[in-house]
């Protein structure tokens, strides 16, 4: 299954190979071309339209003809208006899962500063730092969390998270050290100084988590594989992962442990 | 690159709002997976890009807002612009929010309040200090539901200051809560010890639901204790009132004191006068008796003449 068993017109494999191009990402030292491959090669993602399945190639090829601009950075933004349309249509995974998520610490100080919010960005950083990194028990630090946020989800789109293979909870698999978490998790894209905070949630009753499919990468995520783990940065092959989930975005009351702060 | 690079004038500007919007193509900027904000795209172009590039951004990003004021945005994206201009620190945008503020152009939109709190938000991440009678008028027109943006104005001007104005902007314990979103940055900014101390002070004579509040604060994060200082504190502004009342008590007494003498020394002045006025008859009566004896004596010459 590929872009090649669609027989596609000049024009549109020109459109895909615009594409192409514009997911390239030569920092990515171990393959490049690995966002493209992606698509290529998911497993989940049919070449011509089946019902009940995740949005095909075929479909996302039509989406390009119809909207792209001669530009490829035009292609791709259309490219991921198609991805977020489509979005959690993978394999839904089990009930009932204990799940952990990590992200930098700014992006959820920046998702809590909204337009309610009477302080500065940096403020709430700092508020948000306080929170995660108090010395309090942790009964009374997931207390204090519930109560001051004034949010009902912690994130603005769909989450990633992860699960252990083994049934024991996310951050007793993996160390909550900084380094280990984006290199077993595969967060490429977090710089390796930023300030990363991790939770570990459970789903509300109704929300079902889908194994990701390559329209949940905004297409140019070389870090992801369509293995339905996660990829180590290192090179040391999803093995090492952890299977991996989306879904809609939690709150506070779905919290099991308070949000901590990863160690440097 | 972004396709904003790209763009010019008012093609940008259409591209920016339906970024803030996040809606439409431009909505492919934003990195869904990091989490970002339709915001940050912008303001990642805008701190990488060059002297052009940042001129044209922060035209069509001043051309938005001005539009703000005529044809309302919605909250978020509305709130999205006003992020990127405080974190670009755009500070060309300060006029016209002051002027925003100043005509209550936004405060007669719907959710007027709350757009209102966004522009001195800005205003203040800008820069702009304002006067503190400016910042304590604000609060009542916000309806007391921002003391924190109330405390940051009055913070422009110094912590002591600020802390003197604490108990107007702090009249319950929900009030305590929102100014307490502010304090792990207030640590960052001064000194432990003189957050702390201005906070006792403040607090010296708040109702105790209030003082529990920031007692809890302090105290869970091992900065306390807090409490035995802070009552310790009101027990010095009791003993002090206790000698104000024991002072003013005193002046009063001494006031009757004064006043008594005043009407006993009016009574000896009366006293001293009739006992003058007794004495000068006596000794009237008396020279008129010498005159009646006198008298006497003489007729009884000149009946012996005779």
């Amino acid at each position: 299954m590929s872009f090649s068993d669609l027989n596609l017109d000049p024009a549109d494999q020109a459109l895909v190979d615009e594409l192409k191009a514009a997911v390239r990402r030569p920092e990515y030292h171990l393959v490049p071309d690995q966002a493209f491959e992606n698509l290529e090669s998911d497993p989940q993602i049919p070449d011509e339209p089946v019902a009940g399945s995740p949005a095909s190639r075929r479909e996302f090829v039509n989406h390009l003809r119809a909207n792209a601009q001669d530009r490829s950075e035009g292609c791709l933004l259309h490219g991921r208006a198609f991805c977020r349309a489509h979005q959690r249509r993978g394999q839904e995974t089990g009930n009932g899962m204990i799940l952990g998520h990590v992200q930098e610490l700014s992006k959820l100080a920046d998702w809590l500063h909204d337009a309610r919010e009477d302080l500065s960005p940096k403020q709430v950083q700092d508020l948000l730092r306080d929170l995660v990194s108090s010395k309090a028990d942790p009964a009374v630090r997931l207390q204090e969390q519930r109560e001051k946020s004034q949010k009902p989800t912690l994130t603005r789109y769909q989450m990633w998270s992860f699960l252990t293979d083994d049934g024991r909870r996310p951050f007793q698999a993996i160390s909550p050290r900084r380094a280990e978490l984006l290199n077993f998790l595969g967060l490429g894209s977090i710089p390796p100084e930023a300030e990363v905070v991790y939770w570990t949630h459970s789903l509300p009753a109704g929300m079902a988590a889908q194994r990701p499919t390559v329209w949940d990468t905004d297409l140019d995520n070389p870090y992801w594989r369509p293995t339905g783990r996660t990829e180590p940065l290192d090179g040391s092959g999803s093995t090492n992962g952890f299977p991996e989930v989306v879904h809609p975005s939690v709150g506070v009351a779905d919290l099991i442990d308070p949000i901590g702060s990863a160690e440097s | 690159m972004s396709q904003i690079a790209m763009l010019r004038d008012r093609t940008l500007e259409a591209y920016l709002q339906d970024l803030l919007y996040d809606r439409g193509a431009a909505a492919g900027e934003i990195d869904q997976r990091r989490q970002e904000l339709p915001y940050h795209p912008l303001l990642a172009e805008y701190r990488h890009g060059d002297e052009p590039m940042r001129d044209r951004l922060r035209r069509a990003s001043l051309n938005l807002l001005t539009e703000t004021a005529h044809s309302p945005w919605p909250l978020d994206p509305l709130g999205y612009l006003l992020t990127f201009l405080e974190e670009a620190a755009i500070s060309d945008a300060i006029e016209p929010l002051k002027s925003v503020v100043n005509s209550g152009a936004w405060l007669h939109q719907s959710e007027g309040q709350q757009r209102q709190m966004l522009a001195l938000r800005t205003l203040l991440g800008l820069g702009w200090l304002g006067d503190p009678q400016f910042w304590l008028d604000q609060d009542k027109s916000l309806s007391h539901a921002y003391p924190a943006l109330a405390f940051r104005g009055l913070l422009q001007h110094g912590l002591e200051y600020a802390f003197s104005h604490m108990k107007e902007l702090v009249r319950n314990p929900a009030q305590a809560d929102k100014v307490l979103r502010l304090f792990p940055s207030l640590i960052q900014r001064y000194p432990l010890t003189d957050v702390k101390r201005e906070t006792q002070r403040a607090l010296a004579d708040v109702s105790p639901e209030i003082l529990l509040r920031f007692e809890e604060w302090f105290e869970s994060r091992g900065y306390g204790p807090f409490s035995e200082e802070a009552r310790e504190a009101q027990r010095e502004m009791a003993k002090t009132a206790d000698l104000s009342r024991e002072l003013v008590r005193l002046a009063a007494d001494l006031h009757a004191h004064a006043s008594a003498l005043n009407a006993m020394e009016e009574d000896l002045q009366a006293q001293a006068l009739a006992e003058l006025v007794r004495t000068e008859e006596e000794a009237a009566k008396a020279v008129l008796a010498s005159y009646h004896e006198l008298g006497a004596s003489l007729e009884s010459i000149l009946r012996k003449a005779s």
